[in-house]
């Protein structure tokens, strides 16, 4: 059964301020609390993965948002990390506007299904101008995952 | 020369087989796909979502270069205007679409690809 993002969510890897000001530093500022949480054996096979799909497409999904994402043997479980930059970081969208909110989405090779379902309802959610306000408004952890708890109906 | 295709992406009969077809061909010219997928209202994202990306998924297997869209509204005035936006060389679409190929080529700007599904011939009954 598919679980709600909030529980995908790695609570170490939201990161309310992004320190990464270009989309290869952003994808390792996230991959690297997933790693330390356990989550991901081997962050350079990791970053390599989602580098090597965003380098042959854009992540950057338009109205300031980008979803990284690969399908990877570095993870055994579907794992999610979100950042956020008041700067906002080039994810090359095809609106040409800057991602202000990026989710980092990873899962094994084997699960597919899993893999695009996860996809496909960060991807809605996202379309949401309302969960994307509350999300850029989010003072804390914790008002990020009750923004996605809020949200997200299974 | 064709280097940005336009996918027609909708839950319909045919669209598996669009969908390979415009993958080979994409792969074959080096082209860079732009996949849309048009939905009535928001009720129909989820879904919508998904088959994009079962599409992308598909395409980064083969190395293809591929672009999701996501638009509500009516599909004949959104593929019209993807097709203007992002310089579109020709779009693709399946036999059964819900959009009808003579009107779209007829308000199309650019060439458009009825793709038809394979079938056996049947030498006796069809020729």
């Amino acid at each position: 059964m598919l679980r709600k993002i909030a529980e995908l969510l790695c609570r170490e890897a939201v990161i309310l301020e992004l320190s990464s000001r270009d989309k290869e530093g952003v994808i390792l500022e996230l991959a690297q609390p997933l790693a330390r949480a356990g989550l991901v054996s081997d962050t350079d096979g990791f970053v390599s993965a989602i580098l090597r799909r965003e380098n042959l497409e854009s992540t950057g999904v338009g109205l300031g948002v980008a979803i990284p994402h690969a399908r990877t043997d570095t993870v055994s479980t579907t794992v999610l990390a979100f950042g956020r930059s008041a700067v906002g970081i080039d994810f090359a969208s095809l609106d040409g506007k800057p991602s202000h909110l990026v989710f980092l989405i990873a899962a094994p090779e084997s699960a597919k299904r899993d893999y695009i379902s996860t996809l496909a309802k960060v991807s809605g959610l996202m379309r949401r101008g309302e969960v994307r306000t509350e999300l850029n408004r989010a003072k804390t952890v914790e008002e990020v995952y009750a923004v996605l708890e809020q949200n997200d109906q299974l | 020369m064709l280097t940005r295709l336009l996918l027609v992406v909708e839950d319909t009969p045919s669209f598996a087989t669009t969908a390979s077809w415009t993958l080979e061909l994409a792969r074959a010219l080096s082209a860079r796909l732009f996949a849309l997928c048009t939905i009535p209202t928001a009720e129909a994202e989820e879904r919508a979502w998904s088959m994009l990306y079962e599409l992308e998924d598909d395409a980064f297997a083969m190395g293809v270069r591929i672009s999701l869209l996501l638009e509500q509204g009516e599909a004949m005035l959104q593929v019209i205007t993807a097709s203007n936006d992002y310089s579109i060389d020709a779009v693709i679409i399946s036999i059964d679409s819900s959009i009808q190929p003579a009107d779209l080529i007829k308000r199309s700007l650019c060439p458009v690809v009825v793709v038809k599904s394979p079938r056996r011939c049947n030498v006796e009954k069809d020729c």
